[in-house]
């Protein structure tokens, strides 16, 4: 597991190193610290992270912006900081967590674990997702969100417009960092669950839902009866 | 009736009054030798202004200026005539109100001797000063249609007013025939309206005094109330005999008080204009105006002295008028309304036109005052709530989470491996927090509080980034006081803007001082910012142009830019 501590004060970026490598004692396998955004930049276009530890000051302007680039990427981000006002806008940008400042290694070890946790920890408030295109950084409202579809190891967020954006997300991801109005009915879709009109079996195992709007889209044999449950209850 | 009666006596008496207000009428009396008209249908009394003298030891008689009272000093002999016509209305009888500058006279109707005032003398010596006002009831019998003679016999020995310096302020012009119940009754008038004005006046300098000593001191309000003060007197002096039988010995030294007087108020009433209205020439102009006062007051009278006075404070009222300074207008109003009733009332006779102009006067004084206090508080209270808001943002800087958490978390981050580091940290930031709580109330600190907040804010950084900043000080004035926290917070900007992580970083504060302008230069060479060359404005900036603001309203100036790499911030402070 590759870990990214992303630190302005150096003597509290090592401090943050050795806790982490402390509470994960053997179970990762890098952990690397950059002070800047444009270092962290270059280095996760040149590596594969998985957790990123994002600890910079979201005070005024420069928030949303840090935020936004942050949770572009493939990683899943925590953010480390003293500006707690600052948390519920996190959590809409889809961090995993939100550790105030100072912290204890304890806090640490519970973020951690839910990282590590196989259940779904459903974020209840995503509310923008990035996207980062060649011309920079975008975010996406969740509303504007029709269904997403899995595209290779990327996401394809596909709009009530029409047309569609590809996140550097996987699909388990994406299934994590959403909240539980969506639900994942085929192994290449997550679709809200309001948005579903009608399911139906067409015959040689074979099922299928109708969104509000009149499109189909493939349904899973297996998530047909936890589809009936959701839409029975 | 009456009002009738006023204007066709106005009509005839402005133009006159107008004349002798510049000291001019003497030219006009010698030239004519008619007699004073008396019409006996009519119900105003007459001014007996039209003097002859009689040349010592010879039967020649010439014209009198009653302006004047020079000519009154030794033993003389005076007449004028009176010309009745009509006969008198029934029960009714005629007076002769003689208020003169004269010692001792005998006083002849048709040669006949109707009063002996003092006793007359043609020696200094054997002289007895009489009353200064005397009131001569005139038998219905002597009072016949025709022409009557008014003859006086008067000695005038030790009698002040006749000095050269008082000669055009006093003379015979305030002796006066009408019908006894008329005279009466203009009397009592005459007293009213000057209590009503002295009451007003006083009240006017109580207000004052007491706006001065409430917490509004300002000069002015003491200005107005000596001008006020000085009115009363005047006032009082000047119809003193309508309350108090006064001899003429001692109208004397009224009557140099009495001009003292007169030239004073009209001095402390430009003075206090000029004060009100902040209109800078203060120093000079009390001199100036003393000079044009006495002056006019000396070698014109008082009359042309008021004019003179209330034009200049008029003068100086629409000047700040037409600079929009608060409560001129209704002060310029004012004046122009004291001087409109005082040409108006004092067209009537033994009628007190300075007391109902002062009561004008003062009555728009007091709105004008009122507004200016309004307006006042309503700028103190924004100033006070400019500098709560100011405080306020200074504490809450110094308790903000991004500063004071991540502070906190770098002592935890010290305490394993360097537990001498952590204890500095915690000293520094204890230190910090007593000088901005210190600080913060202020409205200005010096420049070496400043520094020693500075220097110590560097020390918390560089403990907290782990690198070094330091703070290079150039021929800086460390007594002089500037408002709180401003090269605190321009640091902290640059700390924030200009510095890689792990960053070495220098600041240079310097100091000029140019022709009275203070120059203050914060540089930092920190390498992110020629990297950028964008300007780090922002909360910082926006409280230290507020913290200039408050302190020198818009006499400063501040510029940020990059000069030869390296980021300068300049202050110019235009006044000490």
């Amino acid at each position: 597991m590759k870990i990214l501590v992303v630190e302005d004060e150096i003597p509290i970026a090592t401090y943050i190193k050795n806790q982490v490598a402390a509470v994960l004692k053997d179970r990762h396998s890098s952990i690397t610290v950059c002070h800047t955004l444009v270092e962290a930049d270059i280095l996760t276009d040149s590596r594969s992270i998985d957790l990123c530890l994002l600890d910079l000051n979201l005070n005024g302007k420069d928030g949303f912006e840090i935020l936004r680039k942050a949770t572009a990427h493939s990683f899943e981000t925590i953010v480390i900081s003293a500006n707690v006002d600052r948390a519920i806008e996190a959590f809409e940008h889809g961090v995993l967590d939100f550790i105030p400042k100072p912290f204890e290694a304890d806090r640490l070890k519970i973020a951690f674990d839910r990282f590590f946790s196989t259940e779904f920890n459903r974020r209840t408030h995503l509310k923008y997702i990035s996207f980062r295109r060649r011309d920079g950084y975008h975010v996406l409202k969740t509303k504007n969100i029709r269904y997403f579809k899995a595209s290779n190891i990327y996401v394809e967020a596909h709009l009530w417009t029409g047309s569609y954006e590809l996140l550097d997300k996987t699909m388990e991801v994406m299934e994590k960092m959403l909240s539980t109005e969506f639900v994942r009915l085929h192994r290449s879709y997550i679709v809200r669950i309001s948005d579903i009109k009608s399911y139906r079996h067409i015959g040689g195992g074979t099922y299928q839902i109708t969104l509000t709007d009149g499109v189909t889209l493939p349904l899973s044999r297996d998530k047909y009866k936890l589809l009936k449950d959701l839409l029975d209850s | 009736m009456f009002c009738r009666l006023a204007l066709k006596w106005m009509k005839r008496k402005l133009a006159a009054n107008i004349l002798s207000i510049l000291g001019m009428v003497s030219l006009i009396q010698a030239a004519s030798a008619h007699p004073i008209n008396f019409n006996t249908s009519s119900d105003y009394v007459v001014p007996l202004i039209k003097w002859a003298v009689r040349e010592s030891s010879t039967d020649i008689w010439r014209s009198h200026d009653p302006n004047l009272s020079t000519e009154l000093i030794g033993y003389h002999e005076f007449k004028t005539e009176v010309h009745i016509e009509g006969n008198l209305d029934e029960f009714k009888y005629l007076v002769l109100r003689f208020y003169g500058p004269l010692s001792a006279y005998k006083l002849y109707w048709d040669d006949q001797l109707m009063l002996e005032n003092g006793i007359v003398s043609n020696t200094a010596n054997n002289e007895q000063a009489g009353q200064l006002l005397q009131t001569i009831k005139l038998p219905r019998r002597i009072t016949t249609p025709g022409s009557h003679t008014i003859r006086l016999t008067a000695s005038n020995w030790a009698n002040g007013i006749t000095h050269p310096l008082l000669k055009n302020n006093f003379g015979l012009k305030f002796t006066y025939i009408g019908y006894g119940h008329i005279l009466a009754a203009s009397e009592s008038r005459a007293i009213l309206s000057i209590t009503l004005g002295a009451g007003v006046l006083v009240l006017t300098a109580l207000f004052s005094l007491v706006l001065f000593y409430s917490g509004n001191t300002y000069r002015s309000y003491v200005l107005l109330s000596i001008f006020c003060l000085l009115n009363v007197a005047v006032l009082l002096i000047q119809y003193v005999e309508l309350y108090f039988p006064v001899k003429m010995g001692h109208y004397t030294l009224f009557s140099m008080l009495l001009i003292l007087l007169i030239a004073l108020k009209g001095v402390y009433l430009c003075y206090f204009f000029s004060h009100h209205f902040n209109l800078g020439w203060k120093k000079i102009s009390f001199a100036i105006l003393l000079i044009a006062s006495v002056v006019s007051i000396i070698y014109i009278n008082s009359d042309f002295n008021f004019f003179l006075m209330t034009t200049i404070a008029t003068l100086f009222a629409g000047y700040a008028a037409f600079h929009r300074r608060v409560g001129s207008l209704s002060s310029f109003i004012g004046l122009l309304g004291m001087i409109a009733v005082y040409v108006i009332t004092n067209q009537f006779p033994l009628t007190p036109g300075y007391a109902y102009g002062s009561i004008f006067f003062a009555y728009a004084m007091i709105f004008s005052i009122g507004k200016q206090i309004k307006r006042t508080n309503q700028a103190k209270h924004r100033l006070e709530l400019k500098s709560a808001q100011l405080e306020m943002a200074m504490l809450k800087k110094s308790i903000q989470p991004h500063f004071i958490m991540n502070t906190l978390l770098s002592i935890i981050s010290w305490l394993e491996e360097q537990p001498k580091i952590a204890a500095d940290l915690i000293h520094a930031l204890a230190k910090e927090f007593r000088i901005v709580s210190d600080v913060s109330s202020k409205n200005e600190i010096t420049v070496k509080e400043e520094l020693e907040l500075c220097e110590n804010h560097l020390q918390i950084m560089s403990l907290r980034k782990g690198t070094q900043y330091s703070l290079v000080k150039n021929n800086l004035p460390l007594d002089y006081k500037i408002p709180p926290m401003i090269f605190h917070t321009l640091l902290e900007n640059g700390l924030t803007h200009a510095f890689q992580p792990g960053e070495k970083g220098t600041f240079w504060l310097s100091y000029s001082s140019d022709d009275g302008v203070h120059k203050f230069t914060l540089e930092n060479n920190g390498s992110h910012v020629s990297l950028n060359g964008n300007s780090p404005e922002g909360m910082g900036l926006t409280f230290v142009k507020s913290q200039l603001r408050l302190r020198y309203h818009d006499e400063w100036g501040l510029t940020t830019g990059l000069v030869d790499d390296k980021w300068v911030v300049e202050i110019r402070l235009y006044r000490s």
